[in-house]
């Protein structure tokens, strides 16, 4: 690790002029659990290096009406034993509970997992499933985008929208009411401190009469960014959502893994386990609905 | 789909280097205060032939397991104990340790015999005391007996090793005898396999081992478990990724190479089989390498019971147990087609 001089600021009206001070000679660190790594590897070598986790601002999940805001130093597990999370947002408190181990999950942050755009990214992949947007702040101002955008940004560093001046504050999502079910699967090389082989995330809403009116479908760590599943999306709008329905979109999802990764060996693999991942899914949202509306038959 | 699997695992297993001499030896000093220095050449890696050595010192002088210091594989001053390997050391550096005491013993029986007014073949060193086994009323405890042999300028220090009993093997047909004992276990495991991502999460293993006489219970089952524990990895996670082309390994580093976590440890149930462990110190034989032997096969035949077919290499990680289950499924529909 090269030497560099380290900025722990209090508040964010502290931070962000520091941060346009530096810019790209700066490397911003929450939990650590991922850049630690390349300082110590010097892939990156900054002069600065900013701390946000001293922001205690930024560590909160706040639910109001219409949304659930997440601040970005929020800790995988304080996400993972939120009571609400874990009532109402499986797919968040499964993605981030089994990030790494305990170790990890209590250093690592949402915020630093959707900065950090890893391909592996559990809870990028979970909040990327819910549409979520996120908050951008720098001294010129605030930026609110769609987390899908963010991703297919062009910011400083290539790999999302992030200015070298910009800090990412909140991420935030609609709020699931009863007629949303959630649910994400890791498939891992073991139980834990595991790398993602894929992701599975998955949010629906229904109708009173159990048709399903929003499907939103993601494969972490199959492509550079959670890969959507549209296909399969648009088979399963429109349809009474039950298990049925549900497993007649595997074929599709396969062919969607396939297609994105055919030229790769591990496809063969991939395209298979996928539907495993996405059965597990498809449990796991049919007792939420059964439980929220009484069943869909 | 989740299928359920069991397999059974069974293994004899020669304590030592096959057909060659693997001896080990031990010093034995006892002290003024009743305490013995203890001093190995086995390497205790965690297996704990150190607390092994206090405890066949303890029996065999007639003190207490916490009244035994042990010096081990301390190249600069304890004797050859050969590798920490094989399963060897409870019986090889175990009888070096028993017999060493024996000879630090000769003094002691001596000064005792003269002490009590007996012979030295009816004394029993136990518990802290000196007693004939002729006369109970004849007796003296440990400190006397180091009383005495300080005034008469005694000291009891001995020597001791051990070589088992085997013989080279004969070059042509390998006939001869490869090991003086053997150890024998059974392992029976229970596995469910995810047949879609590949899976499998080991639930419950009942591992028994014939282990003579166990020197420390506990220890023994913790080995089980660790064995148990190692060989769920050889079987479903260690893999060494080698490249073709340059022969260096990909993986050289444990974020790649995946061994168990606590969280993947099954159920296990450890059975110590007490037996005659023949020539072991007080029956004592080895459990090192027997722990992790038989859960390979069992665990393996668990993941082909569940799913019906055979795997001819290890390990068997997700990508091998979708692919067979594939491949199965594309055998059973043609054979279908064909009738």
């Amino acid at each position: 690790m090269k030497e560099f001089d380290f900025i722990a600021p209090r508040t964010v009206e502290e931070f962000l002029p520091v941060l346009d001070q530096y810019k790209e000679k700066a490397e911003i660190v929450a939990g650590g659990t991922d850049i630690v790594l390349e300082f110590n590897e010097r892939k990156l070598n900054p002069e600065v290096v900013l701390d946000v986790k001293k922001l205690k601002e930024l560590d909160y999940i706040r639910v109001d009406e219409d949304y659930v805001h997440i601040g970005a130093v929020t800790s995988h597990a304080t996400i993972a034993a939120n009571e609400y999370i874990k009532e109402n947002v499986v797919i968040l408190a499964t993605a981030c509970g089994n990030v790494g181990s305990p170790q990890i999950r209590n250093l690592g942050t949402i915020g630093g997992n959707i900065a950090t755009s890893s391909v592996a990214g559990d809870g990028l992949c979970a909040v990327l499933t819910l549409d979520a947007s996120v908050v951008l702040k720098s001294v010129e101002g605030t930026r609110v985008m769609k987390l899908s955008d963010f991703l297919n940004g062009e910011g400083y560093k290539k790999i999302n929208a992030l200015k070298a001046n910009e800090l990412l504050t909140e991420v935030f999502f609609e709020k699931p009411d009863k007629h949303t079910a959630t649910a994400f699967y890791k498939l891992g090389k073991r139980k834990a401190l595991a790398i993602s082989m894929i992701g599975g995330g998955m949010v629906v809403k229904v109708d009173d009469e159990g048709i399903c009116t929003f499907a939103s479908l993601r494969a972490g760590a199959l492509g550079r960014y959670p890969l959507q599943l549209k296909a399969a999306e648009e088979f399963l709008v429109g349809k009474k959502l039950t298990m049925d329905t549900m497993m007649a979109s595997l074929p599709i999802i396969h062919d969607i893994v396939y297609e994105s990764a055919k030229t790769r060996p591990s496809v063969i693999y991939k395209k298979e386990a996928v539907q495993g991942v996405f059965h597990g899914d498809f449990q796991v949202i049919e007792d939420q609905l059964n439980k929220n509306m009484g069943g869909i038959r | 789909m989740i299928k359920r699997g069991h397999g059974i695992g069974c293994m004899f297993y020669g304590v030592g280097n096959t057909g060659l001499p693997n001896p080990a030896a031990a010093f034995v000093e006892v002290l003024a205060d009743a305490t013995a220095n203890v001093m190995i050449g086995a390497a205790d890696i965690g297996q704990g032939i150190a607390t092994v050595s206090a405890a066949i010192a303890a029996e065999t002088l007639g003190l207490d397991y916490i009244d035994i210091h042990v010096t081990s594989a301390d190249t600069l001053t304890t004797p050859e104990g050969g590798a920490t390997s094989a399963s060897r050391q409870t019986f090889i550096t175990g009888n070096a340790v028993k017999n060493a005491c024996l000879n630090a013993r000769k003094e002691l029986e001596k000064t005792a015999a003269e002490f009590l007014n007996c012979t030295e073949e009816e004394l029993v060193f136990e518990c802290h005391e000196i007693y004939s086994n002729k006369d109970e009323t004849k007796k003296m405890t440990y400190a006397e007996l180091m009383g005495s042999m300080g005034k008469l300028g005694r000291l009891a220090v001995g020597a001791g090793y051990y070589n088992p009993n085997t013989t080279y093997l004969d070059p042509n047909d390998m006939s001869g005898i490869p090991y003086e004992i053997y150890s024998y276990a059974t392992t029976i495991c229970e596995v469910d396999v995810n047949t879609e991502t590949g899976e499998v999460d080991v639930r419950k293993v009942v591992s028994a081992h014939d282990v003579g006489t166990p020197v420390n219970t506990a220890a023994v089952e913790g080995q089980i478990e660790g064995g148990v524990v190692m060989g769920e990895g050889f079987v479903l996670f260690e893999n060494i990724e080698v490249d073709k082309r340059t022969g260096a390994i990909k993986n050289p580093e444990f974020s790649k190479y995946i061994i168990p976590t606590t969280m993947d440890v099954p159920e296990i149930y450890p059975i110590v089989v007490s037996s005659d462990g023949d020539a072991g110190p007080y029956g004592a034989k080895g459990v090192g390498e027997p722990a992790l032997i038989p859960m390979i096969p069992a665990v393996t035949a668990a993941v082909e019971d569940a799913l019906g077919v055979k795997f001819r290499k290890l390990p068997i990680l997700a990508a091998d147990i979708v692919a067979a289950v594939k491949e199965k499924e594309a055998r059973e529909k043609e054979e279908a087609e064909n009738k």
